[in-house]
């Protein structure tokens, strides 16, 4: 199988199947506009995605290689987010900024899968908490007035009633 | 070549110095470092910062395992939070609004609103993103119910795309108008359970034999099979007939009708094909020997069941091209109603038992026993079959294993008809009566049998014959040759009407939702 | 490149402010570098798109909003279904560079003409896509966030930016040069169609354009063109012009060309433009081009191709009417002429071919048929080849064949279309009965195969089905069929064609005689073991009455000679089948009688024919075949060598007319004689014994039908059938107005004409009868109030 070199910010290359790194559509795009005539030995550089997330960004897609290509967002189903594969539960234990890190790459490289999961991954983090949960989920400051928290407390009542 | 980003770059906004932290050291114990202490750590970071990566990490591993244990929670406690990242308030900041919005709409109702209550960011990328309306989006395309609702309390207009030349409404509108939604179907369910409902009565005056053996409904007309051998068409905004259908010779026992056809089977013995447009008959089926009881049609196959005790499969290449493809024989007394679907063929008859067929090769599979006399209704639907028998009892199957789930009892005569959606089941017997039954609840084994009836719906003077419901109403039809429309939509009852507000004014003004606009004044 | 750690980024903004200035110039330089057609590198495409991606991830600097101050308030009216999104300063950017570069382009167009305005359009055109393909891709991220959505929010005028690319082509490239092109696309092709080697690739070329360019502005997510330019700016022009080209081509050409060198020059021409289609223009097109062609080729000339196709049907040219077809089958409702006329051909050239043998077939069954059927099998042949079994041809075909076959010169001599049906099974009788001529089984199948071709066009098959009956019945009670096997095949495929009910009783015929085969062998074994022989060789024949189609015999004196072996057989029979009832059919009965040199006179041989419940059947130094009648007034020669009529009558009781009859075929046999002449025979009238006789075989057949016996059979033969047609009718209609109840006299008519049609075409007014019939027998009344409508009775 053909190979392709991807070049990190911090300047390491990857030595990648092209079919694996066609998981990227900015990469794919890339090779179709370019067109895969001669040994093209030059690597692509990627200067958004440093080593390490590359390295996991890559990991990722040799995983998921053979999975079918995912389907345009059906706005007839109901999005799911329990849907997540144990692999790729696992595969997104990770640090929150890594997995920030992972979002931006996907979007970057425009890898749907992974921006999906991802983002499915953020969405469970939120789900079913309190607000004061949640801030300590993600770290995060109250900076509303006490009228203002109010205010919106309010508005929200109903959906407390249950 | 302009800089690039790379991910070392750490907020401000979860950088710890902005925001207090637990301590361990008491804060009054730091004392102003010497001169020497900060010559001596420049050095050191000086060094450290000539080293790579993988150096400085055990660099810092090394000076760590010299440590002790309080050192340790107090550098975990450092740690933790830079480790940690506002994903939604920090991915706008990174142009992917896209994506914080993407997040959040993954969220229920519950969700969404504790994270409007999180920060004031997290507030302004929900109102932004237009989250709300999103939600209630996903609802209308999911959700038959909400689907119906968007329609019939016309606030459908307000979603989607805008019209051409029209914008938007404010955010603020769709998060009030969320609630508003969520309480009108709690009316609605409201109205089930108490039985509250407005009665629509359509009289047939049929000439010589009266009754109203079948029919069917959607938002526009009502068709209905006579005993008299005619076919009425009922039109719902002034109950008038519109179309009489004649050419049976006996009375029309079953219909069901598509976007192109009625077919209906009758007790002259025949089947017969008309296009519902025109109402002009198009094909005659003479194949049973006796009345025909029940048909069902779908995606080019239809099964009809007759007094014959045989059910015949058909194959539809069109209206007028309709061929008998197999014959299924095997009960011992007349097949009263017949279900479909890609899997199976379900039938049921006056043998008592109810027979379970493949659809595809149509071979016998197996027999689901049980009732007492004779079954004179049915519907089967993905797992489930509910049957409605001359025991005066109801019986939910699964069709796979052919047990018997529940037994409800309750009516006190033959049970002629049943149907039932993914929360009710709606039965009407003989006597008149029709029974609401909380479907989720029967199928609940530990829910106690007087549980099971939500209500009984007494109106008819003659047996029921058949019915159909959705989410908000049931139109039924019965030997006192009525049709009956139960609107559980707009109920009478005074205690719904703050719900009503959008509902009552047919078409509600702009002005009336901005009332609940409270979040806009403030 | 720098690092930076935890501490230190406290004072790096979250927000990223990329200016477009800063990365346009690099922008531009890369797009440039692109549209000269020049290569591009990884690193070079990636660094663009990397630039693209930045400056639409950035966050806008005039954006109202602040990262620290958070509103509550949304702004007023806001139009948008989300955050702002950035990307329009830059869709501007790359907006006018593309006008400029094409501007630029038109400006080398403008003054070139023909192929030299082709070459340089197909040329630019092509780097000119493939260049704006790349920007797009590099611009992708600004396509899938910033563009999506503007075309959301229902903005006008914003493009992913290959279609911007194209819009700008089109407004301000093509819509100045395009007549120049499409001018130029036109004169090509009419070269080509003057025989000129043309440069193919400058027409697709511009084809391709055209079709790319048709882009959907109101709905710029659906993907695909939809040619509009391509119809508007090409395909209307072009269809015109073929029009005229072909219009001006095909009067030059008939006027100097007859019918059939059109039609081959047409046919080219077809082929031609349909190759152009896949060669060089949109498929789209196909449809269209040929219509124009085929109407101003075919439709336009369509009254010479009618006159013509009668003269190649005369003149049998099978090719150039199988050439003839495929053209007018492309013209909507053409054949339609053609079907008329050959129908009337067939029916002509049938009729005609009946009428020239007429003398012959009207008494010779092989003649009619084989006459029939060569008509009908060359013409089949032209259906099959010609007109490709065209279902309007097999038709009309089928249509002739009934006509010519059910009433022609043969059947207005009998004055009676039953005349068809009746030779038909004649000719059966003739190929199934043994003779000399049979012809081997294969041969003998594919006649009778045959024969099914003939029998499919006759209307009166219930007509077919008596005679057949009739002959097969003697067929197997005399013992002449060639061949079980075929007289089997036979029945088969009647069945096949007419269904169980039309041959259940020619079967039920068939296996009588089976079984009567071993009812003999075992009569015999019975008389065998009974010590008590029989003087007589006796054998019979049980047949089923109602499957038969025999009369039932008078009753007359049974000879002696038979009576015990008659009596006997009875007793054997009704100990085997208790309750059956025997009748006797004595006319269907014959015997030998062997002459003792005329003293002494006959032994007697019976081979008795018979039918279960009601009928039976029975079978002599010269041996004599003969009739029972005949046999019981020889044998009455044993007593006395001379009788009276009246004697013979009286002792014999066979009824006077027949009796006549019998005496008048034995006298022509020079058996007896007679002093008075044969036709003034009364009962007084002496007739003797000729002991004289003399034959040069000593096998002497003088069982011949009587003639009245024949004109009788025919008689009720026909009589027959008009009762059963009456019967079927009423049971026909009951049938239908027990499953109607109610039904209107017109529509009742039409299902029995359905219902019988393929026994025989019931009249009209017997119909009527029928039911008027059935009214008188309560079986259906007229309803009350509603004119011509009945109702059935249960």
């Amino acid at each position: 199988m053909p190979i392709i070199k991807l070049t990190s910010s911090d300047n390491e290359t990857f030595e990648v199947d092209v079919e694996i790194a066609k998981c990227s559509v900015t990469i794919k795009t890339m090779l179709e506009d370019l067109g895969l005539e001669e040994e093209d030995d030059e690597p692509v550089p990627l200067p958004n995605v440093n080593s390490a997330i590359l390295k996991k960004v890559i990991q990722w897609a040799t995983y998921h290689k053979d999975d079918p290509p995912p389907p345009e967002d059906d706005e007839n189903k109901e999005k799911r987010t329990d849907d997540i594969s144990s692999w790729d539960a696992d595969f997104l234990k990770v640090d929150q900024g890594t997995l920030f890190e992972l979002i931006l790459a996907a979007n970057y490289l425009d890898i749907k899968g992974l921006l999906d999961v991802t983002c499915k991954t953020v969405a469970n983090m939120i789900k079913g908490k309190t607000p004061e949960e949640i801030r300590k989920t993600f770290n995060i400051k109250n900076d509303f007035t006490a009228t203002e928290e109010e205010q919106v407390r309010k508005e929200n009542e109903w959906c407390e009633e249950k | 070549m302009i800089k690039m980003e790379t991910d070392k770059v750490i907020e401000d906004s979860n950088s710890n110095s902005q925001f207090p932290m637990t301590m361990i050291y008491d804060p009054a114990r730091k004392k102003e470092p010497s001169a020497e202490l900060i010559d001596e750590r420049n050095i050191c970071l000086h060094y450290f910062e000539k080293w790579s990566e993988s150096d400085q990490v055990e660099f810092v591993e090394s000076l760590l395992s010299r440590m002790c244990h309080y050192q340790h929670g107090h550098i975990n406690t450092y740690l933790k939070p830079m480790l940690q990242r506002d994903f939604i308030s920090l991915l706008p900041k990174k142009g992917l609004d896209h994506v914080a919005e993407n997040i959040l709409s993954y969220l229920d109702a519950e969700s969404l609103c504790a994270a409007e209550l999180v920060c004031k960011e997290w507030l302004r990328v929900i109102s932004e993103g237009m989250l709300w309306k999103k939600l209630i989006e996903r609802k209308v395309r999911t959700d038959s119910l909400w689907r119906g609702l968007a329609e019939r309390r016309q606030w459908i207009q307000y979603v989607f795309k805008p019209r051409p030349g029209e914008s938007h409404r404010p955010h603020t509108f769709y998060r009030s108008l969320y609630p508003k939604i969520i309480q009108d179907i709690e009316s609605i369910e409201n109205n089930w359970r108490m039985g509250r409902h407005i009665l629509q009565r359509i009289n047939c005056r049929s000439e010589n034999s009266k009754g109203v053996y079948c029919l069917q409904y959607d938002d526009q007309k009502i068709v209905s099979g006579l005993r008299d051998n005619t076919i009425k068409i009922w039109d719902r905004g002034t109950l008038q007939s519109t179309k009489v259908l004649t050419g049976h010779t006996g009375s029309v026992l079953c219909l069901q009708y598509d976007d192109k056809v009625i077919i209906s089977g009758s007790s002259d013995s025949t089947v017969r094909v008309w296009n519902v447009n025109s109402g002009e008959l198009v094909n005659t089926l003479i194949h049973h020997c006796e009345a025909v009881l029940h048909l069902r049609f779908n995606n080019g196959m239809m099964v009809t069941c007759s007094k014959d005790r045989s059910i015949a499969v058909w194959d539809m290449t069109s209206q007028t091209d309709i061929t008998l493809r197999r014959v299924l024989v095997g009960h011992r007394a007349a097949v009263n109603v017949v279900d479909f679907d890609e899997k199976y063929i379900v039938s049921a008859s006056g043998d008592r038992t109810i027979k379970v067929w493949n659809t595809s090769n149509c071979e016998f599979v197996r027999t689901l026993n049980g009732h007492k006399r004779g079954i004179a209704c049915l519907q089967y639907r993905d797992r489930l079959v509910v049957s409605g028998s001359s025991d005066n009892t109801i019986r939910l199957w699964d069709i796979e294993c052919g047990t018997c789930l529940r037994t409800l009892e309750g009516h006190e005569e033959l049970v002629r008809c049943i149907r039932f959606d993914s929360k009710r089941i709606v039965s009407g017997a003989y006597d008149g009566k029709i029974k609401v039954w909380d479907l989720l609840a029967a199928l609940d084994p530990r829910k106690p049998a007087n549980a099971l009836c939500l209500r009984t719906l007494v109106e008819h003077t003659g047996r029921v014959f058949r019915l159909q419901f959705d989410e908000f109403q049931i139109v039924s039809s019965s030997h006192d040759d009525t049709i009956l429309i139960w609107d559980f939509l707009n109920s009478t009852d005074n205690s719904a009407v703050s719900s009503m507000q959008m509902s009552t004014t047919r078409s509600p003004s702009p002005t009336n939702f901005d009332e609940f606009l409270v979040y806009e004044d403030s | 490149m720098s690092r930076s750690t935890g501490m230190t980024s406290a004072n790096t903004p979250g927000l990223k402010h990329i200016d477009l200035d800063q990365i346009w110039e690099e922008l531009h330089t890369g797009i440039e570098h692109m549209y000269n057609f020049q290569s591009m590198s990884r690193t070079d495409y990636m660094i663009l798109y990397t630039y693209v991606h930045n400056y639409c991830t950035s966050v806008h600097k005039s954006s109202e909003w602040s990262s620290s101050s958070v509103q509550l308030k949304s702004k007023k009216n806001q139009a948008t279904s989300g955050a702002q999104l950035v990307g329009l300063e830059l869709y501007k950017k790359l907006r006018e560079f593309l006008r400029n570069y094409v501007h630029h382009k038109l400006q080398a167009g403008l003054n070139r003409m023909d192929e030299d305005v082709l070459k340089f359009y197909t040329k630019q055109w092509e780097e000119y896509r493939l260049s704006s393909k790349t920007i797009s891709g590099m611009c992708s991220y600004l396509n899938k966030y910033w563009v999506k959505r503007e075309y959301e929010e229902g903005r006008k005028g914003i493009f992913e930016i290959y279609q911007l690319a194209l819009v700008t082509w089109r407004d301000h490239l093509f819509k100045h040069l395009n007549k120049q092109v499409t001018n130029a696309v036109l004169k090509l092709i009419e070269r080509e169609r003057n025989g000129e080697t043309i440069n193919s690739s400058l027409v697709f070329g511009v084809i391709n354009c055209y079709v790319e360019l048709g882009l959907n502005e109101d709905e710029p997510g659906l993907k695909g063109p939809n040619l509009s330019i391509y119809k508007e700016s090409f395909e209307n022009v072009f269809i015109e012009e073929t029009e005229r080209f072909y219009t001006k081509e095909s009067t030059q050409f008939l006027s100097q060309n007859n019918i059939t060198e059109y039609m081959k020059k047409v046919e080219q021409r077809l082929t031609e433009e349909q190759k152009r289609i896949q060669i060089n223009l949109h498929e789209s097109t196909s449809e269209r081009l040929a219509k124009t062609c085929e109407r101003v080729l075919i439709q336009k000339h369509m009254e010479l191709f009618h006159a013509e196709f009668q003269q190649l049907l005369d003149a049998e040219k099978d090719v150039d009417l199988g050439r003839m077809y495929q053209l007018v089958a492309r013209i909507p409702d053409g054949l339609g002429e053609l079907r008329t006329l050959l129908e009337q051909h067939i029916a002509n050239q049938g009729l005609a071919a009946i009428e020239k043998c007429s003398e012959t077939a009207y008494n010779d069954p092989k003649v009619y048929v084989t006459t029939i059927l060569e008509v009908h099998k060359k013409y089949n042949a032209l259906v099959l080849v010609a007109f490709h079994n065209d279902s309007g041809f097999v038709a009309a075909l089928d249509k002739a064949c009934g006509r010519f076959i059910n009433t022609n010169a043969v059947t207005r001599m009998a004055s009676s279309s039953s005349r068809s049906p009746e030779l038909l099974a004649k000719y059966c009788d003739i190929l199934l009965k043994k003779s000399s001529k049979n012809p081997e089984e294969a041969e003998l199948e594919d006649t009778l195969n045959q024969v099914m071709v003939v029998f499919k066009y006759i209307e009166d098959k219930d007509v077919f089905q008596k005679f057949y009956s009739k002959m097969l019945a003697k067929r197997l009670v005399q013992h002449m069929s060639a061949s079980d096997d075929a007289e089997a095949s036979m029945i088969s495929k009647l069945k096949q064609a007419c269904g169980f009910e039309y041959t259940s009783k020619l079967q039920r015929m068939f296996q009588d005689i089976g079984v009567s085969k071993d009812l003999n062998e075992q009569f015999r074994s019975h008389l065998k073991n009974s010590n008590e022989p029989l003087d007589i060789d006796f054998s019979i024949q049980v047949l089923s009455s109602g499957s038969w189609p025999f009369q039932q015999s008078f009753s007359f004196g049974l000879p002696t000679e038979l009576e015990r072996s008659v009596h006997r057989f009875t007793s054997f029979y009704s100990g085997q089948h208790s309750g059956r009832k025997l009748n006797w059919l004595y006319n269907m009965s014959k015997g030998e009688l062997h002459t003792n040199c005329f003293k002494n006179r006959y032994d007697v041989n019976i081979n008795f024919i018979i039918c279960k419940k009601n009928n039976v059947f029975i079978t002599c130094r010269y041996t004599l075949q003969a009739s029972t009648f005949q046999m019981a007034v020889l044998l009455q020669f044993n007593m006395s060598d001379s009788w009276t009529l009246a004697q013979l009558t009286e002792n014999t009781q066979i009824k006077h007319d027949y009796m006549t009859q019998v005496i008048s075929i034995l006298l022509k046999a020079k058996l007896i004689t007679c002093e008075e002449e044969e036709s003034e025979l009364k009962p007084e009238s002496a007739v003797v014994l000729f002991m004289g006789y003399k034959n040069r075989k000593l096998r002497v057949n003088i069982n011949i039908p009587m003639k009245t016996e024949l004109k009788l059979e025919q008689e009720t033969t026909h009589k027959h059938i008009e009762e059963d047609r009456k019967l079927l009718i009423q049971a026909a209609i009951v049938r239908i107005m027990k499953m109607r109840k109610v039904l209107k006299h017109q529509q009742l008519v039409a299902e029995v004409l359905s219902q019988l049609n393929t026994r025989f075409k019931p009249k009209v007014n017997i119909i009527k009868k029928c039911i008027d019939i059935l009214i008188e027998k309560e079986y259906l009344e007229r309803t009350e109030g509603e004119k011509d409508t009945y109702s059935y009775l249960a």
